[in-house]
């Protein structure tokens, strides 16, 4: 296919600049960070409250540290996926899709892409390259994250007065479930990033552009009502308790009261899947038109 | 659309290519060809719609009237011929976090190649030292070379150069245009180069188009245009009053312009036929003016530019 080019092209540029690998970096530090922290703080605070109950001194300490820790990875691992990481992931996909063709086009690079395919292949291209971009951050991501939640929990099963709540296996199905469901939403991220570079004049205006309404949406989504279903930043984790990551938090630690709703999983992957699609789509209808 | 090229089909051709803008007509019913084999000069007032023209001759911008052809396809399927079309346009417009031999690895994969061997060009321009460099920290200068080693990255067989030698010195502009003018004649490629160096284009370009307000004024063999300049001698001579005098009583005088070169004065005086520098010389002397230096003028493009310019009441 002729965009293939376009999207080594474009892989070999992002991930070649010094931005394009802080881009690829920043999520999994914010991910494994926030897991490390959540650790420390329980940790003192199991440590104080040991002190503050009195005479039991620093093996009693050490052995509520022990207790802490009892927790399995799967919890803090699901923080990490669903918290601060995820969320820089997610400006980090609208202004990775937003520079695509706004920075071309003020750098007066444009013209070079689409001598060499054509404008079609070359915004499926860039839009498909900043998706891979943002599979690997997420990959990045994840593996911070699996690495800082396993410095202090064990991956296994969830034990509750010696009776097994969920597996290891069980627990990193739901796991690749969120994952699963969750990607899509961060993948049309970055196709409406691109859908806002093709139609904005600038990198300034394609930035504004991008992150303005995805934050206002992503804000005050409660109030879209019923349409919410029908928006990919529903299910993006961004503010958003639907996004599959986010709730990922709750599910991976075998609450009582919260599993998969019925279709949840199938909503989230499919409403962000069909919309980028349409972004692209629109994305080369206004490249098409537009000169230059 | 589409078309398969024809056997020997020029490298651009623009047929009867009409563009407007809000502000009035940026080309007006212009058609030119650059052939293979062939350094097509494009020159013309800023404004005078070179930029548009090459753009539409690229497939960038659509034409409201006419048709552009690249390779003989038209020039709205340009990307048919992916590494064959090298181009100069907007400046140097590198990827400012790359460094120079990224953008044009870059280059190479935009056009689904490899890596390829980018050193005889970087040494001829003399990027080899800057290779590791990143794009934004490069000069103007710096920065145009390395496009214009892009350009030419992947031995297109049509090169469309706007201003390739801005902010070159006078060596390295040289070297520049001689690359263009190799491409030409080693590789049969079709060059269309826009420069406001005009002596370095008279020395390169075979063909020459002037445009000027959209419309072109002059389009032709270099050789040919130059010879329609009447000839001319260069005098210099005390005292000029005197020998200004002198000459314009000649009758194979046309007419005597007096310059300013260097704090010194001289004359410029346009003959009706060459090899009259001898006579004039005689009658200088047999009037008493002291003649220091009177040769023969060679015609320039610069002198053709600006003769051009003013009969069509340009003023500049």
């Amino acid at each position: 296919m002729s965009a293939l080019a376009i999207v080594r092209a474009e892989l070999f540029r992002l991930t070649r600049t010094r931005a394009g690998r802080i881009g690829l970096v920043v999520p999994a530090l914010l991910g494994a960070g926030q897991v490390m922290v959540a650790e420390l703080v329980a940790t003192l605070r199991a440590a104080r409250e040991l002190a503050e109950r009195g005479g039991d001194g620093g093996a009693a300490a050490i052995g509520g540290g022990a207790e802490v820790a009892a927790e399995p990875a799967f919890g803090p691992l699901a923080d990490g996926l669903g918290g601060l990481g995820a969320m820089a992931l997610v400006m980090i996909a609208l202004l990775t899709g937003a520079f695509t063709l706004a920075r071309e086009r003020d750098q007066g690079s444009l013209p070079q892409w689409y001598l060499a395919r054509s404008r079609a292949a070359v915004v499926v291209g860039k839009a498909a390259a900043t998706c891979v971009y943002v599979v690997l951050a997420f990959l990045a991501l994840f593996l911070a994250t699996f690495a800082a939640a396993a410095l202090g929990h064990d991956y296994s099963a969830i034990v509750e007065d010696g009776f097994e709540m969920a597996s290891a296996a069980e627990q990193w199905h739901e796991v690749a479930l969120a994952a699963g469901a969750g990607l899509p939403a961060l993948l049309c991220c970055a196709c409406f990033g691109v859908l806002v570079s093709a139609a904005t004049p600038s990198v300034g205006a394609a930035a504004i552009g991008a992150i303005v309404p995805f934050t206002l949406l992503a804000l005050f989504q409660s109030g879209l009502g019923a349409a919410a279903d029908r928006l990919f930043i529903t299910y993006a984790p961004f503010f958003s308790e639907r996004s599959p990551l986010a709730r990922l938090s709750k599910v991976a630690r075998a609450f009582s009261d919260t599993h998969w709703e019925a279709g949840e999983l199938l909503n989230a992957a499919l409403v962000p899947g069909v919309e980028a699609i349409a972004c692209i789509a629109l994305a080369w209808l206004i490249t098409r038109s537009r000169e230059g | 659309m589409g078309l398969a090229p024809p056997a020997a089909a020029a490298g651009i051709e623009l047929a009867d290519v009409a563009k407007a803008w809000r502000g009035g007509a940026a080309l007006q019913g212009v058609s030119l060809a650059v052939p293979a084999g062939t350094v097509v000069g494009l020159v013309g007032p800023s404004g005078a719609g070179k930029t548009t023209l090459m753009r539409i001759a690229l497939g960038l911008l659509e034409p409201d009237r006419g048709s552009a052809r690249v390779l003989g396809v038209s020039a709205a399927a340009i990307a048919r011929h992916s590494g064959r079309v090298g181009l100069l346009l907007d400046g140097a417009a590198l990827e400012p976090g790359l460094t120079v031999a990224d953008n044009l690895a870059l280059h190479a994969l935009r056009h689904g190649r490899g890596r390829v061997d980018a050193g005889p060009l970087l040494e001829r321009l003399g990027l080899r030292p800057l290779v590791g460099r990143r794009a934004g920290r490069l000069s103007q200068g710096e920065a145009i070379r390395v496009a214009l080693a892009r350009a030419l990255l992947l031995e297109p067989a049509v090169l469309v150069l706007d201003e390739p030698v801005a902010h070159l010195d006078p060596a390295l502009a040289s070297t520049a245009l001689d690359l263009c003018l190799e491409a030409a004649r080693t590789r049969g490629a079709a060059v269309l180069v826009s420069s406001h160096q005009l002596a370095e284009l008279q020395r390169v370009a075979d063909r020459l188009v002037l445009l000027h307000r959209g419309k072109l004024l002059l389009d032709g063999e270099m050789a040919e245009l130059l010879a329609t300049i009447a000839p001319a001698v260069r005098v210099v001579a005390r005292p000029a009053e005197a020998a200004r005098a002198v000459l314009a009583r000649r009758p194979e005088v046309r007419g005597v312009t007096v310059l300013r070169i260097d704090g010194v004065e001289a004359l410029r005086v346009e003959i009706a036929a060459a090899g009259q520098a001898a006579a004039l010389n005689a009658a200088l002397h047999a009037a008493g003016v002291a003649v220091d230096a009177i040769a023969p003028e060679r015609p320039t493009l610069e002198e053709l530019f600006r003769r051009t310019l003013a009969a069509a009441g340009a003023g500049r």
